[in-house]
């Protein structure tokens, strides 16, 4: 049926209407960019601001308009996804797919890109995808934002304060950042100051455990927990023990295994796990301090002498070694050699106590521990503070870290290049190939 | 790097140090939920596969005993509130029969209204029925008690009371007529603010009775008190020990007539690092004379070693038992000494927190001790639970000291948080199967089925049938009266000591029953347990062995006795020889 028209009376065929709608289609079509093009473009730098200032939905909102105005905009994309992961209600999902279409200009961008996409990874329970990322990340761009971090933040929950004491100096060593410079030498001290107790940690690694069994570090932090919480010891054990099959070549596994077992009391157990190890793993210094405390358990002091001693060669920082070793000297009816040890195992406790902190000691009620007061203090880094830094290196030398001790002293000569404390100290403390 | 990412760095880290100091052990703090299997559940090894040997009932319904203990835990969480109380259990009339006195706490702060019943004491009736007698014995203390300690300090043979509280101490003296006379002004031992745990003993050797007395920290009421937990959500927690500053404990000299005078410094047991609780004094190292070994919360666990001149010797840093085998301090509440490999020298127990073990000493000499916890196999059923009251106790009379720990949380709401940790929890017994081995035993009564939230835990024979009872304290609710009724049960005989000098309950005695080719030792100590008082009388099982060869009695100053082939079954009432050895 035809539609009249007004003037003629004529009524219209459909292909008239047709040719109506395509015509008007096409004037939206032409006018589309002639109008965007006499309309300012949506600038990116106020989104990016919100963002900096933690404003997310106002962020998100000016986002949403430039990407309806520019879908493809790489810069905007990023943008919007850090939104997604640091609103106080992340979308990592969302996050994912918006970085999965952005083709970074730049090495920094890559750099950022993967940053995001990292957090998003954390944020779904995938910390060993998160970790890559990262660690991609600062491969690209050493000054890239966060990454160092993030990592270091990762490191510390899963208790790799190795390799967090390895990176924090490295980042630190070519930090511009002055706050910052002494802010990550601090990160290996955490360790010590902080200690994450093992029910803070069960719950960090849950759900991660459950979605990749296989990601070890996850694996290793969470059962251990579990093992010293005392609240899922068979399953822990059971746990490490599938993950020492999986991966019979990887020291960390055994030695979260046997940890596991000695926290729980079952020296049988250790036994059995020592026995069938691999050789070439079980000689290693870091299982002699399990074989140590079976050969302490079963009073061949001698043995357990050796053993750790052996242990302390490659880790001369651990306290509890000491302990332990002491009370094999002292049972081994070696005095003068149990003093001594137990010398050395109170300097580091005293040290530890100093960065930690006592609340509770009357003569020094009140008194936070040098960390905190270090970390809170809100000149850090931008004041230059020869007297701290001295002081912890003073601290980290007494636990027996020399490199976290001689990067504060180089600190130190940074501003006073001539301080003989310093120099003296750092001529002492020599310098190893670590990083 | 941007001062953004360094200030949320430093808030995780913060969040992080806040989950660090959770009342787990370190602190207090939220966390989000974590998994776990059920710890009430065993791990192995146990004896479920064969029938309990170690076998209680529970006669609390029917014994007459209508006390309800009161812990104070609300939603301000006092700190004390946390610790909860002991009992005592002695013969307070001198019938023969051992009666119960129960603690209590209260709501907090002191000024608010008390709804609490108090202190109650229950004489004992026989066939295990009590009626409560506080109020006609005039000991219905009605403040915040922590613990009890029982010794006749004016050495007129009949046992006096004292009580450990927020507030000031009490020394109840006993008037022999059924009736007690509050005698705390005026006898040096009224400390103030707040006390925890004391021990009866004769540290110099005069005759009269002396007084440990441990502190937990330095806390008022008053204030100002910490907020722990997620003040968002409105969820508060007990703060962590290490909150708190430690008060230094407390050793008086006994006059001998109910009064004292604190002689810390001169003794050389003044130590300010220790948040006592538990505390015992025996003779440990078998000279004769009576040392001290007090459980801290957070902090060493001190050792002094009498000298015999009035003064001790801190042995706590070289003794191995003030911290566990790893050198770490734990947070210790309850605490026991006894023989419990046989080898004549006493083993030293003392229970701890949640996510650390209890731990076992074994006794080598030479004032030597080594964590042997793993090797005992007490290791896995103790890491998930918070211990209290304890006992090394031959449930069995097989001559080797068992072992029960009570357990309980402290905070009743850490669900909320996303742990998977309950407020009750198991009551757990360990049988010793020798070699210094323990096997936990499951299903050892309907009691054990359930868990409870304990605090205090006493052991003695309540009905005279040879056997050691277990009193405990439930907070919140009545106490467990677990009558012993384990099966296949070994010969026993009972020493009922008396000093003839004034330390009439002959606290640091020691007693060795010879018997086959063996020796079975067991000690008189003052303090027991947490914050409680055991029954004094030496009761020792021998097993199948149906003779004893000799008895020989180390009396505390240093005298012996020896009795020949004493009857089995019995209850020996021995008095110290007033001069030389007696035989």
């Amino acid at each position: 049926m035809t539609a009249q028209s007004r003037v003629t009376g004529a009524r219209r065929s459909p292909i008239t209407w047709v040719l109506i709608a395509a015509g008007l289609v096409l004037a939206v079509v032409i006018a589309r960019p002639i109008l965007r093009s006499l309309t300012p473009a949506p600038r990116l730098e106020p989104a990016v601001r919100l963002l900096a200032e933690g404003k997310y939905a106002e962020a998100e909102a000016k986002l949403s308009e430039i990407l309806a105005y520019e879908p493809s905009n790489p810069r905007a994309r990023l943008a919007m996804a850090d939104v997604l992961v640091s609103r106080e209600e992340p979308d990592p999902k969302e996050a994912l797919k918006l970085l999965a279409r952005v083709r970074p200009a730049m090495p920094s961008q890559a750099a950022y890109a993967l940053v995001l996409r990292g957090k998003a990874e954390k944020q779904l329970h995938h910390p060993g995808k998160a970790e890559a990322d990262w660690a991609e990340a600062l491969r690209l761009d050493p000054l890239v934002g966060e990454a160092g971090w993030l990592l270091l933040e990762l490191y510390y929950t899963e208790n790799r304060v190795g390799e967090a004491r390895q990176l924090a100096l490295r980042l630190s060593r070519n930090e511009p950042n002055a706050r910052d410079r002494v802010r990550l030498l601090l990160e290996p001290i955490r360790f010590d100051a902080q200690p994450l107790a093992a029910a803070g940690i069960i719950p960090l690694f849950k759900e991660a455990v459950a979605n990749d069994p296989d990601d070890r570090p996850a694996a290793l932090a969470y059962y251990r927990a579990k093992a010293r919480d005392g609240t899922g010891i068979e399953e822990a054990v059971t746990a490490l023990r599938a993950l020492v099959q999986r991966h019979p070549d990887d020291l960390a596994c055994w030695a979260g295994l046997l940890d596991a077992l000695d926290r729980t009391g079952d020296l049988d157990g250790m036994e059995k796990v020592l026995t069938s190890m691999p050789t070439a793993l079980a000689s290693g210094s870091q299982i002699a301090r399990f074989r140590g405390r079976l050969a302490l358990a079963r009073k061949d002091y001698a043995g357990a002498i050796a053993e750790f001693e052996a242990a302390l060669s490659q880790n001369d920082s651990d306290r509890e070694l000491f302990h332990r070793l002491s009370e094999a000297y002292k049972l081994a009816g070696k005095a003068a050699e149990a003093e001594a040890t137990k010398a050395r195992e109170a300097d580091i406790e005293a040290a530890r106590v100093e960065l930690r902190g006592i609340k509770g000691r009357e003569e020094e009620e009140g008194r936070p521990g040098l960390f905190e007061d270090a970390s809170q203090r809100p000149d850090l880094g931008v004041r230059f503070d020869p007297v701290l830094y001295k002081k912890l290196a003073s601290l980290r030398e007494r636990m027996r870290h020399p490199d976290e001790a001689r990067a504060w002293h180089k600190l130190v000569l940074r501003d006073l290049p001539d301080d003989e404390e310093s120099l003296a100290a750092v001529a002492r403390l020599g310098e190893t190939s670590s990083p | 790097m941007s001062t953004r990412a360094a200030s949320r760095w430093l808030v995780f880290a913060v969040s992080l140090s806040i989950t660090a100091c959770s009342p787990s052990g370190g602190g207090a703090g939220p966390t989000p939920p974590s998994g776990g299997t059920n710890p009430s559940k065993p791990t192995t090894p146990t004896l479920s596969d064969q029938p309990p040997s170690l076998v209680f009932r529970d006669v609390s319904d029917s014994s007459g005993i209508r006390f309800v203990h009161a812990s104070g835990l609300d939603g301000g969480r006092y700190y004390p509130a946390s610790l909860g109380c002991g009992l005592a259990l002695f013969d307070y009339d001198g019938d023969g029969k051992l009666d119960i006195y129960f603690c209590s706490n209260r709501k907090l702060p002191l000024s608010a209204e008390n709804k609490a019943m108090g202190n109650r004491l229950y004489r004992n009736l026989g066939g295990m029925k009590f009626e409560d007698v506080t109020d006609k014995a005039k000991v219905g203390f009605r403040g915040f008690c922590h613990g009890a300690a029982v010794a006749d300090v004016n050495g007129d043979g009949k046992p006096d009371l004292y009580l450990t509280t927020y507030g000031s101490n009490v020394l109840y003296l006993n008037n022999g007529d059924g009736t007690f006379r509050d005698a705390s002004a005026g006898s040096g031992i009224d400390v103030k603010p707040w006390s925890s745990g004391a021990a009866f003993l004769d540290y110099d050797g005069d005759g009269k009775l002396d007084l440990y007395v441990t502190r937990y920290a330095r806390w008022t009421e008053a204030g100002p008190h910490k907020y722990c937990g997620d003040a968002k959500r409105g969820i508060r927690v007990f703060c962590s020990p290490y909150d708190f500053t430690p008060e230094r404990h407390l050793l008086f000299r006994g006059n001998g007539d109910g009064t004292f005078v604190d002689t810390t410094e001169k003794a050389g047991v003044v130590r300010r690092d220790g948040r006592g609780l538990g505390v015992v004094a025996a003779d440990i190292n078998h000279d004769g004379k009576t040392d001290l070994y007090v459980a801290n919360d957070g902090c060493p666990n001190f050792l002094f070693i009498n000298n015999g001149d009035g003064t001790f010797t801190d042995a706590t840093e070289s003794s191995g038992a003030a911290t566990n085998g790893a050198g770490a301090v734990q947070g210790s509440m309850g605490v026991d000494i006894q023989d419990v490999d046989g080898d004549g020298q006493p083993e030293l127990f003392v229970t701890n927190f949640r996510g650390e073990y209890n731990t076992l000493y074994q006794n080598l000499g030479g004032g030597n001790f080594q964590d042997v916890s793993a090797q005992a196999g007490i290791v896995k059923d103790s890491l998930a639970f918070v211990g209290w009251g304890c006992g090394l106790a031959d449930f069995d009379n097989d001559g080797r000291p068992d072992m029960l720990v009570a357990n309980g949380e402290i905070d009743d709401n850490l669900r909320q948080f996303g742990q998977e940790v309950d407020f009750d929890q198991p009551t757990v017994v360990w049988r010793n199967m020798g070699r210094s081995k323990f096997v936990r035993v499951m299903n050892p009564g309907p009691f054990f089925a359930k868990d409870h939230n304990a605090r205090g835990a006493a052991f003695g024979d309540l009905d005279d049938d040879g056997d050691l009872d277990v009193v405990l304290i439930l907070t919140d609710g009545k106490p467990a009266v677990l009558s012993n009724e384990s099966v296949n049960q070994g010969n026993w005989i009972r020493f009922a000591l008396e000093g003839s000098r004034g330390n009439r309950d002959a606290i640091g005695a020691t007693v060795e029953v010879y018997a086959g080719g063996q020796v079975f030792q067991r000690l008189v100590r003052g303090g027991d347990s947490y914050l409680s008082v055991n029954d004094r009388r030496a009761l020792i099982g021998i097993g199948t062995l149906d003779r004893v060869d000799r008895v020989e009695i180390l009396w505390p100053g240093g005298r012996k006795t020896t009795l020949n082939e004493p009857a089995l079954k019995k209850t020996h009432r021995v008095l110290e020889p007033s001069g030389g050895d007696a035989r």
